[in-house]
């Protein structure tokens, strides 16, 4: 039997879903470099983009993949986590606007969005755990 | 929670699943992660549809009443409260 075989299958995407997230890593940085020389040529920027697009869209498909391979009790804790980030990320979004015309706070970058969205998406991972299996 | 039409006029209704899935375990004495092994879920999953906090859905519904060789409705029961 093939040495890939005999390997659990939830390790083989949990190990895909890491391998994903160190390329998007990479792929980060790299765009952000290519991007940091301020080049004129369109091209060279359109390139800047999709390489780091890329990363990222192939970290989600892993994490989908990684979701999907679940029983459906889990599926819908993910679900529950991802409609609470949606919503309190909407509500960051709507008070740092309005904080921010209000000349309270300066510029947001837009990073920020998905560091709250992602981070609410684990707390809410986290609650959802806590709530169903206590 | 959702509206049904009653005698006079709409009532408001908590659906609320009641399941025997503990005692058909406990017949036939079986943890909550062998039940789980042979449906296809966690040990999580069954303890969540135990305490009623999470009602399965119909193929993990089906699924269990096949490998307790009873109907689903023998298994699930659904309360209507006012």
């Amino acid at each position: 039997m093939p040495q890939d075989e005999k390997r659990d299958p939830s390790l083989r995407i949990l190990g895909l879903m890491f391998g994903t997230l160190a390329v998007w890593a990479i792929t980060y940085v790299v765009a952000s470099r290519m991007l940091h020389r301020h080049t004129a040529s369109a091209r060279f920027r359109v390139t800047a983009v999709i390489i780091g697009v890329l990363g990222f869209v192939l970290w989600q498909l892993a994490t989908a993949k990684l979701i999907r391979m679940h029983d459906e009790f889990t599926r819908r804790i993910h679900l529950i986590a991802l409609a609470v980030a949606f919503a309190a990320t909407g509500l960051f979004i709507f008070t740092t606007d309005l904080l921010q015309r209000a000349g309270f706070i300066d510029f947001i970058s837009m990073r920020s969005i998905w560091l709250v969205m992602l981070c609410t998406w684990w707390l809410a991972i986290m609650g959802g755990e806590w709530y169903y299996r206590r | 929670m959702y509206l049904v039409a009653r005698d006079h006029g709409w009532r408001m209704v908590l659906p609320a699943m009641k399941n025997l899935l503990r005692v058909l375990r406990a017949e036939r004495n079986w943890s909550q992660a062998e039940l789980g092994m042979r449906v296809g879920v966690s040990r999580q999953a069954i303890n969540a549809i135990e305490t009623g906090r999470y009602d399965p859905g119909l193929p993990l519904a089906m699924k269990i009443a096949r490998v307790f060789e009873k109907k689903v409705d023998d298994i699930f029961e659904l309360e209507e409260k006012d």
